[in-house]
């Protein structure tokens, strides 16, 4: 075969230097292939250590470096209370040991130039095979002596809070959050949000004991490849591996997850953003060893895989709508989905949402070509054998026969059973899976532009980015009146003439940022027309106001600052025990604009306008206690819990959201006194 | 060989350390050109069935007019609508349908096609590369269908992207002179304001054999190979009008260049940028070390001191942003929750002053030669990255054997040129400082 090869090209090569100014090459086809390449695949060696632990070994000597990755066999676990608990595990996993600490660990590991990480799904270490000993004493211990130290969780936790702020901008982590929330639910591990509130409550022992839990051999599965034999992979796993203890890990169960009966909008309120990311997409059950995966691939290859696929030619090469559409069906262990996406222009959202719809429809109805299944298994056939370039595949391969209980030779039957799938088989599963009339809507963008052109698609909900639901209740027949709310809430508190007993008040209150107690003390005397506030870090005075009268001055770090007039007419306006009261006074128009929930409630909303201004107060339609306040100059504050002192209810638990912090400052009231 | 390693190291030679050595075959390649200019270089490696193609033109957003910007990349797209012989969006489909995966970049000195295929689909990759170079479809229903998807492209990556437009807004204020001052993604009115007949013209300037190296690495043969190169790409023409190829070094700035961006975000960042040389200039690489020292791994300085430490930042990059005519070395950092931006900038540059003022330490030094020697030896682990480097090496630098010198070249680098390269390129007078706050502070 090669010398004929050569033969065949070396007269080309004559040819083409003797025709050169007249080659005639046809161009109008393409050139044929020749016979496609044998792919050898090789089995990875394997072996299992006394405690359990499965290795897998692939020796590939062409570069000389190593990388052992590990990966768990476990069902996911619902954080619930304390979601975020595995992500702050990840984060903290290799910040210490109990010998070393995170700059030594981290020191170490640069020192050799190796490159690692480690969370609760698995982790790896590469290294180059000259610094072997070294890069395994790190890898051990910080896989079997991790310290979780309390410090560096704090620092983690801290990150992941920014992290999660900045979230709140970004149009795609919004749509990954309210995708996952509705797909499976926010009670099912993958579908629960972590929150601000939920990364607070984990604790270093928490780590501990999931470490302690889930991180056994006996549901591990290693994978070392790379420059080296059998032999030393068996040598340096015992030496390394070796003491692991085996113990039971508990399983559990999930809660069910089920595709929506018809079709659901969901809509996401992002005024700034400029393009909509939708998504559409619902829960499957699809097992990582159903039979029918290679067909499955196909399928879901054709309906949305890549660039030569149906969805991205439809709205990205036809129609421009998009940079990208892609979409597929997946398969996994406990709950698979079906999603379509695109990032499309804000004018064409409801067109490209009626494009996708169109695309599932249309892939049930016996519409796939034989060329189009041609073109896919070549497709899918190539990748697999691309991927191949890299020895990691040979032991994923090895890992997924083990770990889905597939067939010994599944892999190497895969191109044959690939090249076997019908059309017909396509056409019923394109049936079983693709089914509109099931299926979430989800868009995250400028919903002012487009919702009143999406409802033709699904009952429409409107989420916050958290994925909850925002009700705009129907008002036409609340007859409570704006003075009305507000009195009832002046007698949720303790009535007017208990607070007109009272014209001095005093309060300290307490709120932590980035580990540092900040202190807050104000005072207000209404007959003296006097009022402070005074704001300390750690007993330094960070700012301080002080009124007397209509005069204003306010100090931050001791430098006089400048008061805007908006400031300054809102503390004037503040000056009093209850500024609601002089909302019942002809200065102040009162409008009732809805009922909204505030902190899972249903409140009145208010809007206050006083001298040009515009403010918005929430009034629990229960209790009638005042939830939550929010203007454009002091930003948005909700009530979130009440205390009695001297029989006046005041809010002792507040959240601060203001233009001047990206993060919520939780205020808590320590001491409170009237006179 | 290997024993005298195991020797040395269990003598603990310092001397072991500080030369790196180069336990990786040498890259084997060979070169030739074609008489109407095209450069081809060869690389076999038969361990996997599969070649890695690639056509590099010397093209990119530097090449563009001012009242033209985005051409480049808009190529880029334009490319994968079709030829004379290839039916419009045939391209993309053909390549997967045999196999292969494909896809290109633009930067602002060159524009990148790949593909990667069975091997036994050499000829035809190498024939649609050809088409593509001789007869790119270029039509008004291509341009018009290319025009939306880059105008999304960018609402994606830039416009509805928090910090998306850092590249842009950094360039505009490092470059007066140089057309690096605008980023590759270009101006979106531009392309509307652009007729057919300027892109068939860019076309014809700049996608010619003489400005293109073609790179095919894998499971070839090296006799059939060329004569496949010669079957499809001798017959092209050699281009015929002058190539614009714009050499203007960016005069040294002398004062410091600050400016606030209101952005949709929640977290401020700073970013300083620092003039570089051109990339060919013997300190680049002592610079992509000092990069490694600031940003690399967890224990490099910025990340150590600032992120883990400090805690002022939620993560921190040094970035050099290597160019033909002289790039910039950009420092990044996303500030931590709380923490403003003048304290984050504040931290930062105590840290750059004291590379500046004390160097770094020869245990820090001996850390950054085994990071470095890590990264050499991944960056040639596919046979797309030895094409990328072949043909980068060759195009820019001139000798496409630098693939097999680059461990050499980094093992030039003293921890003294570290310093001083910090000293001479971490400049306040000639750096741009820009502050990214959240849109709600400008009300302020």
């Amino acid at each position: 075969m090669t010398i004929i090869r050569k033969v065949a090209c070396l007269s080309l090569v004559a040819l083409s230097l003797a025709q050169l100014a007249q080659a005639q090459v046809d161009r109008t086809k393409y050139p044929t292939a020749q016979a496609a390449p044998v792919i050898n695949i090789k089995d990875a060696e394997t072996f299992t250590l006394a405690n359990g632990l499965r290795v897998f070994v692939v020796s590939n000597h062409k570069l000389p470096r190593v990388t052992i990755s590990f990966s768990f066999l476990k069902t996911p676990y619902f954080e619930g209370e304390k979601a975020g608990l595995t992500d702050l595990y990840s984060a903290v996993f290799a910040s210490g040991t109990k010998t070393k600490t995170k700059d030594q660990l981290d020191e170490s590991i640069d020192r050799i130039g190796a490159r690692l990480s480690v969370g609760s799904s698995g982790g790896y270490i590469s290294y180059l095979k000259k610094y072997e000993p070294a890069a395994l004493a790190i890898f051990s211990d910080i896989l079997l002596n991790p310290s979780f130290p309390e410090d560096e969780l704090k620092k983690e936790k801290t990150k992941l809070i920014s992290a999660l702020a900045s979230s709140k901008d970004s149009p795609d982590e919004i749509a990954g959050n309210v995708v996952k929330a509705l797909l499976y639910s926010k009670q099912h591990p993958y579908g629960e949000l972590t929150t601000e509130k939920t990364l607070e409550n984990i604790t270093s022992a928490d780590l501990s004991t999931y470490y302690q839990t889930y991180f056994r051999p006996n549901i591990s599965y290693v994978s070392i490849v790379g420059d080296i034999t059998l032999a030393d992979a068996k040598k340096l796993a015992n030496a390394n591996f070796g003491k692991w203890q085996k113990k039971d890990v508990p399983s559990h169960t999930l809660v069910e997850v089920k595709a929506p009966a018809s079709p659901q909008v969901a809509l996401v309120d992002k005024p700034s953003a400029v393009q909509s990311v939708i998504t559409v997409a619902y829960p499957i059950q699809l097992a990582l060893n159903d039979p029918n995966l290679p067909a499955v691939s196909l399928l879901s290859y054709i309906f949305g895989g890549g660039s030569s696929s149906r969805l991205f030619l439809n709205l990205r090469e036809s129609k421009g709508y998009t940079y990208g559409a892609y979409g597929g069906v997946s398969s996994d262990r406990y709950v698979g989905d079906v999603t379509a996406s695109a990032s499309v222009r804000t004018e064409v959202t409801d067109s490209a949402i009626h494009e996708i719809i169109h695309e599932i429809k249309h892939i049930r109805e016996n519409s796939i070509t034989a060329e189009e299944l041609k073109e896919a298994k070549a497709y899918l056939s190539g990748s697999f054998g691309r991927s191949l370039e890299s020895p990691n595949t040979l032991a994923n391969f090895a890992q997924n026969i083990a770990k889905n209980n597939l067939p010994a030779d599944y892999y190497k039957n895969y191109l044959k059973n690939l090249n076997n799938v019908t059309l017909a088989q396509l056409q019923e599963l394109a049936v079983k899976y693709f089914t509109p009339e099931k299926a979430h809507i989800i868009v995250v963008g400028n919903t002012a532009a487009f919702a009143d052109k999406v409802a033709r698609f699904g009952k429409v909900t409107n989420y916050d980015a958290n994925a909850n639901v925002l009700v705009k209740k129907d008002i036409s027949n609340v007859t409570i009146t704006p003075a009305e709310i507000i009195r009832k809430y002046i007698d949720a508190i303790g009535g007017e003439e208990k607070i007109k007993s009272f014209s001095k008040f005093t309060q300290t209150s307490e709120a932590e940022i980035q580990g540092m107690k900040i202190q807050q003390k104000q005072s207000l005397d209404e007959k003296a027309k006097t009022y402070t506030l005074a704001v300390s870090m750690n007993g330094q005075l960070l700012s301080e106001i002080n009124i007397v009268g209509d005069k204003i001055t306010m100090k931050a770090m001791g430098k006089e600052q400048p008061v805007d007039a908006a400031l300054k007419k809102s503390l004037l306006s503040s000056m009093s025990l209850s500024k609601d009261l002089k909302y019942l006074t002809a200065a102040y128009k009162l409008t009732l604009k809805g009922i909204e929930p505030v902190n899972g409630q249903d409140a009145y909303h208010l809007e206050v306008a006083h001298d040009g201004d515009i403010s918005h107060e929430y009034y629990s339609v229960e209790s009638g206690l005042n939830l939550k306040s929010q203007s454009t100059t002091t930003g948005e504050i909700t009530y979130d819990e009440y205390a009695e002192v001297q029989g006046i209810k005041i809010p002792v638990k507040s959240t601060v959201n203001t233009p001047a912090i990206p993060m919520p400052l939780i205020m808590i009231v320590k001491e409170t006194l009237f006179q | 060989m290997k024993r005298r390693l195991k020797i040395m190291t269990l003598l603990g030679l310092g001397l072991f350390l500080s030369q790196v050595t180069m336990a990786q075959k040498a890259i084997e390649f060979k070169e030739f050109t074609l008489p109407n200019g095209l450069q081809v270089i060869l690389h076999q490696d038969n361990s996997t069935p599969i070649a890695a193609v690639s056509l590099l033109y010397h093209v990119g957003s530097k090449n563009e007019s001012t009242e033209r910007t985005g051409f480049a990349h808009f190529f880029e797209h334009l490319l994968f609508e079709g030829t004379k012989n290839i039916g419009r969006g045939e391209y993309m489909k053909k390549v997967q349908s045999i196999g292969g995966s494909l896809n290109a970049f633009t930067s602002n000195d060159q524009t990148y096609y790949y593909e990667i295929v069975p091997s036994n689909e050499l000829e035809t990759v190498l024939y649609m590369e050809s088409e593509r170079l001789l007869h790119a479809k270029i039509d008004t229903v291509g341009v018009n269908t290319q025009r939306e998807v880059v105008k999304e492209e960018k609402r994606m990556r830039v416009d509805n992207q928090p910090y998306g437009t850092i590249l842009e807004q950094i360039l505009k204020r490092s470059y007066q002179k140089s057309p690096y001052r605008w980023a590759p993604i270009g101006s979106m009115d531009h392309l509307n304001a652009a007729q057919l007949g300027e892109f068939i013209d860019f076309y014809k300037t700049y996608y010619v054999p003489n400005n293109a190296t073609l790179t095919i690495a894998g499971d070839i043969d090296y006799a059939q190979a060329e004569a496949w190169v010669k079957k499809y790409f001798a017959e092209i023409p050699r281009g015929t009008k002058e190539i614009v190829r714009p050499n203007i070094l960016e005069p040294k700035r002398t004062a410091e260049i600050r400016d606030i961006i209101y952005d949709n975000i929640q977290l401020p960042a700073v970013i300083q940028a620092y003039n570089l040389p051109p990339q060919k200039h013997a300190d680049t690489y002592a610079l992509s070390m000092l990069s490694t020292y600031l940003t690399g791994g967890k224990s490099s300085l910025l990340t150590k001191e600032i992120v883990s430490k400090g805690e002022k930042a939620l993560q921190v990059a040094a970035i050099p942003l290597d160019l033909e005519d002289g790039g910039l070395f950009l420092l990044y950092g996303i500030a931590n929750l709380g923490v403003d931006a003048k304290d984050l900038e504040d931290a930062i540059d105590v840290q750059i002053e004291n590379v500046r003022n004390q160097g770094i330490t020869q245990a820090d030094f001996e850390k950054l030669k085994a990071q470095v020697e890590n990264a050499v030896v991944t960056s040639n682990a596919t046979m797309e990255g030895v094409a990328t480097n072949l043909a980068t090496n060759k195009v820019f630098f001139g000798d496409a054997n630098l693939v097999n010198k680059e461990l050499e070249n980094y093992n030039k680098v003293t921890a003294a040129d570290i310093q001083r390269v910090a000293k001479t390129y971490f400049t306040k007078e000639g750096r741009v400082v820009l502050y990214y706050l959240p849109k709600t502070a400008e009300k302020n």
